[in-house]
C-alpha cells in the first residue's frame, strides 16, 4: 500500500471562521465553537453528524475533550496532536486516514483563540527550552531572527527582500475585506518600523489577532453531495527535525524540503502545477525559506525571488492571497487559516482577490521554531 | 567531550526591549556542538566571528557566555 492511495479519497466540504481580528469579550472556545457550527452548516450537515474531532489550541491542555463537551458531541475518533501552528495540516492527514479506514464519517478540525483582546500578545503553551532559557530568548521571534541572520549571511538576503514579503502580504490584504491590517505599506515603511529582534522589525512579524476557524472533512463519495465544491486532499506530509532552534541542523534549510517533496509525490504533482501557495508566514523570513524548500527557487534565492512584487497581487506567483499571518489574521496558531483561504480560492469564492485559475492549492504549515513542517495539497474536482 | 572554549558565531540577533537590548547567538564550538549563548561586551558581532567561552553570572546563575576574539 502506498501513500498515494490517500490521494483524492477525502475532501473538505465545510469551512468557516469566527471573530477574526478583534473579538472583545469572547473566549477561545466560543470562537472555536462558532466557527465549528458555521463550518458544519456550510457543509450542509448537522452537528449530530460529526463523529470525529481534531483540535489543538494555545490554551487547552486537552482540546479534543473541551471541544466535544462544548459542542455537546460524543466523538468516536479524535486527535489532539499539537506540533504548533502546523497542527491543522497534520490533522488533515490524520482525518483522512481515519475517514478512509472507516473509523469515522464526518471529521471536524477546529481552532480558536482570543489572544489579542485577552492580553494583546502571543499566547503559547510552549515550555522554555532548558538549554536556551537562561539567555532569555524571546519566544518565538529570537529563533526566526537567528534564521534570518544566517540566511542574510549565507546568501546575501537583505532587509529590503524581507520587507518585500510584508509588502506583498499587505497588497493581498488590501483586496480582502476580512483582513485585519489594511492600508498602504511600502518597503520603506517596513524598514522604518520598530526593530524587535534584528533583522526583524515589528512589520516583519505576524499579527496578534483573535479568531476561530473550522473545517469539515468527509470521504470523497459523500463530498459529491456537498453544498459547495469539495476541496480534495491530494497530498499531505509532515517532517520534524528539531524542537529548539539551537538543535536545528542548518537554519537556512527547513524540514519543508522533506515534507514538500513527499506531499507532491502523493499528489502526483510538480511545484509548477500549483495555482496558489499558502505559506505559514509567522515572520517574513518564513515565506522566503518555504519558497526555496518547496522547490519554487534554488536554495538561497528566495529573497531575490520575491523582489519586484513577484508574490504580490499581479505578480508571477500567487502567495498568501488572504494577506497571510502578516496582514490578515494570526491568532497564535494560524495553520487552519491557510486551509480556509485555499478552499475559498478552490471554490472560486475569494471575491476581488480570486485567482482566475485555481485548481490546485498548497498549504504549508510551520510550527514551533521552524520545527514542524507539514505540507497539504488540495485540489478541485478537476484534479481527480 | 573536553571543550577548548573556542567557537565561531553561527547566527546572531539583538533583542530590543523596553528594558534594553541584548544579543543572543548560536555558537558552533570548535569540537562540533552548537549552543545558544550571548556575546558579551558588544552589541553584536559579525557571523563567522571567533569567540571564546567563559563562565559568567547571569541573573545569579553561572552560565557560559562568550567574548569576541580579535576583530569583531
Amino acid at each position: 500500500m502506498s501513500a498515494a492511495s490517500l490521494r483524492g479519497q477525502t475532501a473538505i466540504v465545510g469551512i468557516a471562521t469566527a471573530g477574526t481580528g478583534a473579538a472583545p469579550g469572547r473566549s477561545a472556545i466560543e470562537l472555536l465553537g462558532e466557527a465549528a457550527l458555521a463550518a458544519i452548516a456550510d457543509a450542509g450537515l448537522a452537528l449530530g453528524d460529526v463523529d470525529a474531532i481534531f483540535a489543538a489550541t494555545s490554551t487547552h491542555a486537552m482540546p479534543v475533550l473541551s471541544v466535544a463537551e462544548y459542542l455537546g458531541i460524543r466523538p468516536k475518533f479524535f486527535d489532539g496532536t499539537n506540533i504548533g501552528g502546523s497542527s491543522f495540516e497534520m490533522h488533515l492527514l490524520q482525518a483522512a486516514l481515519a475517514l478512509q479506514a472507516g473509523l469515522c464519517d464526518v471529521a471536524l478540525i477546529a481552532y480558536g483563540s482570543n489572544q489579542r483582546t485577552n492580553g494583546g500578545r502571543l499566547v503559547s503553551m510552549s515550555e522554555p527550552q532548558w538549554q536556551e532559557a537562561p539567555y532569555k530568548p524571546r519566544h518565538p521571534i529570537t529563533a526566526y531572527a537567528l534564521a534570518a541572520s544566517r540566511h542574510m549571511h549565507a546568501f546575501g538576503t537583505t532587509r529590503e527582500m524581507l520587507a518585500e514579503v510584508a509588502v506583498a502580504a499587505r497588497g493581498w490584504a488590501n483586496l480582502n475585506p476580512d483582513a485585519f491590517a489594511r492600508g498602504p505599506l511600502g518597503i520603506v515603511d517596513v524598514l522604518a518600523s520598530r526593530m524587535v529582534s534584528d533583522p526583524l522589525t515589528v512589520a516583519d512579524c505576524c499579527l496578534v489577532t483573535d479568531g476561530g476557524a473550522a473545517c469539515v472533512m468527509v470521504r470523497a463519495e459523500r463530498a459529491r453531495d456537498a453544498r459547495h465544491k469539495p476541496a480534495y486532499l491530494l497530498g499531505g506530509a509532515g517532517a520534524a527535525w528539531h524542537r529548539s532552534i539551537s538543535s536545528m541542523p542548518d537554519l537556512t534549510i527547513t524540514a519543508a524540503s522533506e515534507s514538500g517533496p513527499r506531499a507532491f509525490a502523493m499528489a502526483g504533482l510538480l511545484p509548477a502545477q500549483v495555482d496558489l501557495l499558502m505559506l505559514y508566514d509567522a515572520f517574513t523570513i518564513n515565506t522566503i525559506l518555504f519558497l526555496e524548500d518547496l522547490g519554487y527557487c534554488p536554495k538561497g534565492e528566495g529573497g531575490r525571488f520575491v523582489q519586484g512584487g513577484a508574490i504580490a497581487p499581479g505578480g508571477r506567483l500567487a502567495v498568501n492571497t488572504n494577506g497571510g499571518g502578516l496582514s490578515c489574521v494570526h491568532p497564535g496558531m494560524y495553520g487552519l487559516f491557510l486551509i480556509i483561504e485555499a478552499v475559498t480560492q478552490l471554490r472560486g469564492a475569494a471575491g476581488e482577490r480570486q485567482q482566475p485559475r485555481c485548481e490546485v492549492a498548497l498549504c504549508h504549515g510551520n510550527g514551533g521554531t521552524l520545527s514542524s513542517q507539514v505540507t497539504a495539497i488540495l485540489g478541485s474536482g478537476a484534479t481527480l | 567531550m573536553p571543550a577548548s572554549g573556542g567557537g565561531t558565531v553561527y547566527a546572531i540577533t539583538v533583542n530590543r526591549t523596553r528594558e534594553g537590548s541584548y544579543n543572543l547567538a548560536l555558537v558552533d564550538l570548535d569540537e562540533g556542538p552548537r549552543m545558544m549563548s550571548r556575546i558579551e561586551g558588544v552589541e553584536s558581532v559579525k557571523i563567522g566571528s571567533r569567540v571564546q567561552a567563559r563562565i559568567a553570572d547571569l541573573g545569579g546563575e553561572p552560565m557560559i557566555v562568550f567574548d569576541p576574539q580579535g576583530e569583531a
